[in-house]
């Protein structure tokens, strides 16, 4: 089927009003920069949030006391012995350096032995750790260290170390 | 359209340059010069709403009657079509066109006009706008068989009526 005759007879040579094509195109333009401010305002209040989170979690680092971080490495577990002493003792001798007399608390409830530490001075680890310990575990200071039965715990570079 | 779509201006004026005549036509071939220009501004206000969403898959042109055609079938739900007689042949002046060719024009405008809404829309799509006929099919929803018989009807009944001109 051939359309050659409707091709020549077709005429189509209209176009839109001048003051269309200017209404179209300016509300065009008009939300393209609606949309750019939005784009550029989302970014800002991402970049502000952001700022507010990264400040808000240097303030957490910042307020923890250096002696409450808790340390890497071999560790003896933080959690306190809870409930009273069923065995308590206090021993003074130099854990956080040669000469200091510091105050070791011990305090045995049920299976776990909890040791306080009030440093002399600066605190060299943190002020305490529990263990877990019996009624016939021996205690004692000697080395620049802890002994509970026969483990030692030394406090090495800020850490409690096991040996 | 990607351009425009990431908030480039520029690219939408091109974009507006090089398809708004085809878009006027199909209006102004299925309705008055009042809503021809309604529906073509309609058009391109969605054109700019849904930019997001292009995904720049496929061409432009078929994009673009798609959301015309879904602005036609709105014109036609709100205002029943009527006989449309307002159709104006357009002279452009060159001297080797003839009273005879003006005439012809006339008349094949308004034998276009008073086409079926669907035999009319398929045949400004494809000649107007040159989609093709699986474009056509696509943006109005029926299929390639259907496009085909709604020209094949057009032309015939253009071919009648222009029996004197041809």
């Amino acid at each position: 089927m051939s359309d050659d005759w409707f091709d020549k007879t077709y005429r189509s040579e209209e176009t839109p009003p001048p003051d269309l094509d200017a209404r179209i195109l300016k509300r065009a333009r008009r939300a393209t920069r609606r949309w750019a401010g939005s784009l550029v305002a989302a970014g800002i209040f991402t970049i502000a949030a952001v700022l507010v989170l990264a400040i808000m979690l240097a303030n957490i680092e910042l307020d923890v006391p250096p002696a409450e971080r808790p340390a890497a490495g071999d560790v003896p577990p933080y959690p306190a012995a809870e409930g009273d002493c069923e065995r308590s003792l206090s021993l003074v001798g130099p854990l956080g350096g040669p000469g200091r007399q510091d105050r070791t608390e011990i305090c045995l409830a049920g299976d776990l032995l909890r040791a306080d530490i009030s440093w002399d001075g600066e605190p060299a680890c943190p002020s305490h750790f529990s263990v877990a310990a019996s009624p016939d575990t021996h205690v004692r200071l000697g080395g620049g260290s802890i002994l509970i039965g026969s483990a030692r715990y030394r406090c090495v570079d800020g850490v409690w170390t096991a040996e | 359209m990607g351009r425009f779509a990431a908030g480039d201006y520029a690219a939408f004026e091109t974009l507006y340059g090089r398809h708004k005549d085809a878009v006027y036509r199909y209006f102004l071939r299925a309705t008055d010069s009042a809503n021809a220009a309604d529906g073509h501004q309609e058009t391109w206000s969605r054109v700019v709403a849904k930019r997001g969403q292009y995904r720049g898959e496929g061409k432009f042109r078929p994009y673009l009657f798609a959301i015309a055609h879904n602005v036609l079938m709105d014109q036609f739900r709100r205002q029943p079509r009527e006989a449309v007689s307002d159709v104006e042949a357009v002279a452009d002046g060159s001297p080797e066109r003839d009273a005879v060719n003006l005439e012809a024009t006339e008349r094949l405008n308004s034998l276009i006009a008073g086409l079926p809404n669907a035999q009319r829309e398929a045949l400004v799509m494809h000649k107007e706008a040159g989609l093709t006929i699986r474009e056509i099919a696509r943006v109005t929803g029926v299929t390639e068989e259907g496009v085909k018989s709604r020209l094949r009807y057009a032309m015939a009944k253009l071919r009648r009526g222009m029996r004197d001109y041809v």
